[in-house]
């Protein structure tokens, strides 16, 4: 077997392997600082609860690129559970619509098995508004009310706004300090950001990305129009970091994946690298055989 | 004239829009966005009508493949079950969800017809108004008996609540009827009340239980989401098998994407002591920021303006393709 033509299979059980040592044996490596995760954090620290503000969450993800979004929106959601700022869940995508529901919950029960005290309540701490229908029409619906609750009118039970205590004062989008974008979709980012703003008020904008898209939202992120962003699960394992640092030690959401993913770099890095050398060695041999002949 | 309507419609939905964007949101007293939210509703409403078409066109194709038994119709018998299965599981869960919703509803609105009515009741001595909210209870008393009696564990502590409640209620109904004061109507809104809330814990809890939430949970967590994420692993293990076979140095143009991605992925990992160089995720960060960013926006402003282009060929129905044309 050559170099140059190492069977597609091998290739595939090799990655799989690497995939899956670091989740067996719970391998830990410490992610590199990235810089718009460091940003993002920073934006949600620096919040605080507030009568009539609410963090909105627009979780525009499902099954396909839960990897990537999940850990990013996880993190974020215990950031705003351990800070008590109230925050509504919503997606454009209706297959994210299960999935509001029950990440919460999860959160919450690590936070107790993290020993954190206290509880929190759904329509206190947070609103799931579930799946909005229409897409881009949706944002430019909210952002024009004067009172957003006309516009969804009830949460994703069917409990009018006005009865769910964590959302009865907003009225506006200028009541909304943060907004945090977390989406593998092509487009959606787009719509929430173009349209999410009212008058001269547009809140500041964490976005959280798949990895394949992170070159798309370096162009936002370079003209401040996101204030901080996840550069694929690498981002989210770095928050992870930060919530360590400042809250001691806690179940990490996103690092165990991101190890999982940087072994499965080194080893594409490694590919590469055996690519081109048999690449150079075999043009190397092919034109000292021309020479010769 | 079919296609003389389709233009005008068209060009007219493209003008009010332009218009919406363009126009100040008051001139003088005309305000030109003011019935905005319903044109948005309409808009909705096309939308959704493009559903209707999606399911038509895959019962249609995947349909006649079955009955032609053509190849591929094992595939689309999977298509339309799966179609079909999820369809009436997910119909069934919303008819469950509306009518618990609408339940916990009534008993707030019993609640908010006694509260308005009190003055009525007081000063009226209308006792006909407090039997028509004790009739209410005593429907949903015979309801809650018929539904709790096989509850799951964890409604039965909600169920018994919300009984004990209603129960309570009648029996406050019922001395507000025999006398018609004012501290036993308080007593009487002020437990229609708590048997509300109750009801809006219960009614949405109960509806998540009984089989078909839980096939349709089953379904969507045991097949959808493991599946959805295996389409998008296999793009990673094409992705690597790619980076081998293809990622070679064949020319300048080449080798400098190669060395930019060999350092934009060595910048992100987490390599601890492999470490080849500390500042290896600044000169990322430089790389993303300087030279991607300024890339990045020359490919965006390019489609932004063919997108343009293209938006105005549509809006005056200049696409030969969008009117039924030859291609």
């Amino acid at each position: 077997m050559r170099l140059s033509n190492i069977d597609n299979r091998i290739i595939y059980l090799v990655l799989l392997a690497i995939l899956i040592v670091p989740q067996l044996y719970q391998i830990r490596l410490d992610p590199v600082q990235l810089k718009a995760a460091d940003d993002a954090f920073t934006q949600i620290d620096a919040l605080k609860p507030e009568p009539g503000k609410i963090v909105f969450i627009a979780a525009d993800w499902g099954p396909g690129t839960s990897a990537e979004n999940k850990p990013q929106t996880a993190v974020i959601i215990e950031h705003l559970f351990r800070k008590r700022v109230p925050f509504a869940l919503a997606s454009l995508y209706p297959q994210a619509a299960p999935l509001l529901k029950t990440l919460p919950l999860e959160v919450i029960e690590q936070l107790k098995k993290d020993g954190v005290e206290g509880s929190w309540e759904y329509g206190k701490d947070w609103v799931n508004l579930g799946y909005l229908v229409g897409g881009g029409l949706s944002i430019q619906s909210m952002s024009r009310a004067d009172d957003i609750k006309t516009v969804l009118k009830t949460d994703a039970d069917g409990t009018p706004l006005k009865d769910v205590p964590v959302f009865k004062d907003v009225m506006t989008v200028r009541d909304v300090p943060v907004l945090v974008e977390i989406t593998g979709l092509v487009g959606v980012f787009n719509a929430w950001l173009q349209f999410f703003q009212k008058d001269t008020y547009r809140p500041s904008l964490v976005h959280g990305c798949t990895s394949i898209s992170i070159p798309d939202a370096y162009i936002y992120y370079a003209s401040k129009q996101i204030s901080g962003f996840f550069e694929g699960v690498a981002g989210a394992a770095w928050y992870d970091t930060l919530l360590n640092q400042k809250y001691g030690a806690r179940k990490e959401l996103a690092t165990g994946i991101n190890t999982g993913i940087a072994c499965a770099q080194i080893f594409v890095l490694l590919l590469i690298a055996l690519g081109n050398v048999s690449f150079f060695y075999e043009r190397y041999t092919q034109r000292k055989g021309e020479v010769k002949q | 004239m079919k296609q003389l309507t389709v233009k005008i419609v068209t060009f007219l939905a493209g003008l009010y829009f332009l218009l919406e964007f363009l126009l100040p949101k008051k001139i003088g007293a005309f305000e030109f966005g003011f019935y905005h939210e319903q044109v948005l509703d309409g808009a909705r409403t096309v939308g959704a009508m493009a559903i209707g078409l999606g399911v038509i066109n895959i019962l249609f194709v995947h349909g006649s493949r079955l009955i032609k038994r053509s190849k591929g119709g094992l595939e689309s018998f999977a298509v339309i079950f799966g179609f079909l299965l999820m369809g009436m599981l997910q119909g069934g869960e919303f008819i469950r969800s509306e009518s618990a919703v609408s339940t916990w509803q009534g008993f707030m609105a019993a609640k908010d017809y006694l509260e308005k009515n009190g003055e009525q009741i007081i000063q009226r001595r209308d006792a006909a108004v407090v039997e028509r909210v004790s009739r209410f209870y005593r429907e949903q008393r015979v309801n809650l008996a018929v539904n709790s009696a096989t509850p799951s564990a964890a409604s039965l502590v909600s169920a018994s609540a919300l009984n004990q409640a209603v129960a309570r209620e009648l029996e406050l109904l019922r001395e507000l009827e025999t006398t018609l004061d004012a501290t036993r109507l308080k007593a009487a809104v002020d437990g229609a009340a708590v048997a509300g809330k109750l009801a809006q814990e219960y009614y949405p809890q109960a509806a998540k239980e009984g089989l078909i939430p839980q096939l349709s949970n089953f379904l969507f967590y045991g097949f959808f989401v493991p599946l959805g994420a295996s389409m998008f692993a296999l793009l990673g293990f094409y992705i690597v098998s790619a980076a081998y076979n293809s990622f070679r140095a064949r020319s300048m143009e080449a080798a400098v994407m190669l060395i930019a991605a060999v350092i934009v992925i060595l910048g992100q990992i987490p390599h601890g002591k492999l470490y080849i160089y500390e500042h290896l995720p600044l000169v990322r960060l430089w790389l993303m920021e300087n030279l991607n960013t300024p890339a990045n926006r020359a490919i965006y402003f390019g489609s932004a303006i063919a997108g343009l282009a293209m938006a105005v060929r549509l809006w005056l129905s200049l696409d030969k393709n969008q009117m039924g044309g030859e291609r």
